[in-house]
Parts: C-alpha cells; structure tokens; sequence
C-alpha cells in the first residue's frame, strides 16, 4: 500500500489540543503546544477560535493562565473520538 | 396434514431468512448513515464511497427480507407473484453488485490510486431458475461479487495489518464472512441446495453482526467504547 504523508488536518489538531487538556485537567499554553505538537502563533489562534466555540475556557490560578474544557467540549472530544474509532475500522485517520 | 407441515416449514424458513436479511439491512443502513455523517465533517472521499456502498446494501437487504415477509403471508399465491419476486431478486443482485463495486472502488483508491482511471468494470447477462430466480444471473453476480469482496477483504487485511486495532479487525472479520457467505450462496446455487443456501444467509448475517460489533465498540450504538 502507497503510504502518503498527510498533514494533519484541522479536526486533528482540535483533537490534539483537547485531549492535552482533558488528560490534564487544566493545562497551560506551553504544555499544548508540546504535546499537540504546535507552533505558538498558530496555537493562538486554534486556543482563540477554542474559546470562541465555549469548547475551552481559561482560568487564572496563582498568576498563571490555564485551559480547561467546558461541559461543551467534553461532548466535543467524546464526538471526536468516535468518529476517530469509526475511521480507524476503514484504515483511515482524522 | 402433511401439507400443512409442509406449508408451515416454509413460511418458518422464510420468516427467519427475512429477519436475518432485515436486521443486516439495518445494520448496513447504520454504517452508511455515520459515514455519511462523518463525510460532512471530514474531507474523505472513501466515506463517500462506503456510505453510497453500504446504502444501496442495505435497502437491497431490506427489500429482499420485505419480500420474503410478504411472501410468507401470501405463501398460498405463490406462483402468482412470480414476476414481482424475480424482478426484485434481480434488483437486489445488481444492487449487491454496484454496491461492492463502489466500496472497492473507494478501498483502491483509498490504497493505491493517485488520480483517476476506473478499475473495474462489469456485464454479465443469461438466465435459469433458482429459487425463482434466473440461476446463470445469480451464479454470475456470486462470482463478480466473491472477486469483489476478495479484493476488499485483502485490502481491509493491508489496513489491519498497517493499524492492527480491533475496528479495523472488526471490519475485516465483517468483509471477510461475507467473502465466505457469497462463497456458499454460489455452492448452494450449483448443489441446488436450499440448506446451503440458509447457511450463507446466517454467514452473512455473522458478517453483519461483526460491523454491528463494530459500530457498537466505536461508541456509535449503546454506550460502550473502547480504544
């Protein structure tokens, strides 16, 4: 089988994010950027658009900025890894 | 009194058949709406292809167990309906035909196509009687269909053994019972066997439930999921 190396799409990169900050409860920028694999800028922009849906909301805890997922968001990731199970039974991915 | 047995038998053989046929239908139906779904989500044109393939699957099955329902009520009037049942067992076949066409097409191009020109390309014609049915139609598309299937299940074998995660296994086991179910349903047709042939309807049947296995796991039917 010819294997194409894809970059990762939007839905992805969401899912990347979400899962940082849901295995973490709540979780600063640089740790999202790290784990999701994410330049800062474009990170930025991904977090604003995040926030913007009520996916994620942001905390201030001892002068630190924290993401954490909203009820909203949960929902979110738990759609987004069903359609990824679902896609991984036809030998695709997100 | 014979008779009566005789009759009864029958409308149990058919009834039984026509619920495996409908549940499949409904478990084929289930697959294509969440692909179909997912298609508006992600940009993925094997969606396209297993949503519009497992579609024209699915109401081939629900048609065929519809039939075979109304045929049990009406078992008396039998050769009347003749004409309806041979023309909505052929619709069914075709309609088996196009829709593993369109779930290869979609796999190959998935596997290994870049760009454009068509893969396969099917005629078959001629008639007999089985089961009502013109026999050289139905052992034609068995064989069309079992090549198929052949070629989905070692391409759905390729992407297990790149992923080897249980929903790719599920798909497979799936792909590969209904590979062996058309195998019997051509043996039942040349044995003149109508014990082979409710063999390979419950065969099919196991396939089905594999994807309903699937489906469930993946967290689209019930609340389990599993990763």
């Amino acid at each position: 089988m010819v294997e194409q190396k894809k970059n990762r799409s939007r839905v992805k990169i969401y899912l990347d994010i979400l899962e940082t900050i849901e295995k973490e409860d709540k979780a600063r920028l640089t740790r999202i950027m790290y784990n999701a694999n994410i330049p800062y800028d474009r990170l930025l922009k991904y977090i604003d658009e995040l926030k913007q849906k009520e996916i994620i909301n942001e905390i201030i805890d001892n002068d630190s900025r924290f993401y954490v997922l909203t009820d909203k968001g949960k929902e979110f990731v738990k759609e987004l890894k069903k359609i990824e199970s679902f896609l991984r039974g036809f030998g695709l991915n997100l | 009194m014979i008779l009566h047995a005789g009759i009864g038998n029958q409308i149990i053989y058919l009834n039984i058949n026509a619920i495996l046929y409908l549940i499949s239908g409904i478990v084929a139906l289930s697959v294509s709406f969440v692909s179909y779904k997912y298609s508006k989500i992600i940009e993925e044109s094997l969606l396209n292809y297993i949503s519009f393939g497992f579609t024209l699957l699915g109401l081939g099955l629900v048609i065929q167990g519809s039939l075979m329902i109304l045929l049990s009520f009406n078992i008396a009037r039998f050769s009347e309906n003749i004409r309806a049942i041979y023309i909505s067992s052929v619709m069914y076949l075709i309609l088996q035909v196009i829709a593993y066409i369109t779930i290869s097409i979609g796999y190959s191009k998935k596997a290994y196509w870049n760009s454009g020109a068509s893969l396969i390309s099917v005629i078959f014609t001629k008639k007999r009687e089985y089961f009502l049915l013109g026999a050289y139609i139905f052992d034609a598309s068995q064989i069309v269909i079992i090549f198929l299937l052949g070629f989905i299940v070692f391409t759905g074998y390729l992407v297990h053994m790149k992923n080897k995660n249980i929903f790719s296994l599920l798909v497979l086991i799936a792909f590969s019972l209904m590979l062996i179910s058309h195998i019997v349903y051509l043996f039942s047709s040349l044995m003149f066997s109508t014990d082979y042939y409710f063999i390979a309807n419950i065969i099919q049947f196991l396939g089905f439930l594999s994807l309903l296995l699937f489906l469930i796991r993946s967290g689209h039917i019930g609340g389990t999921k599993e990763k």
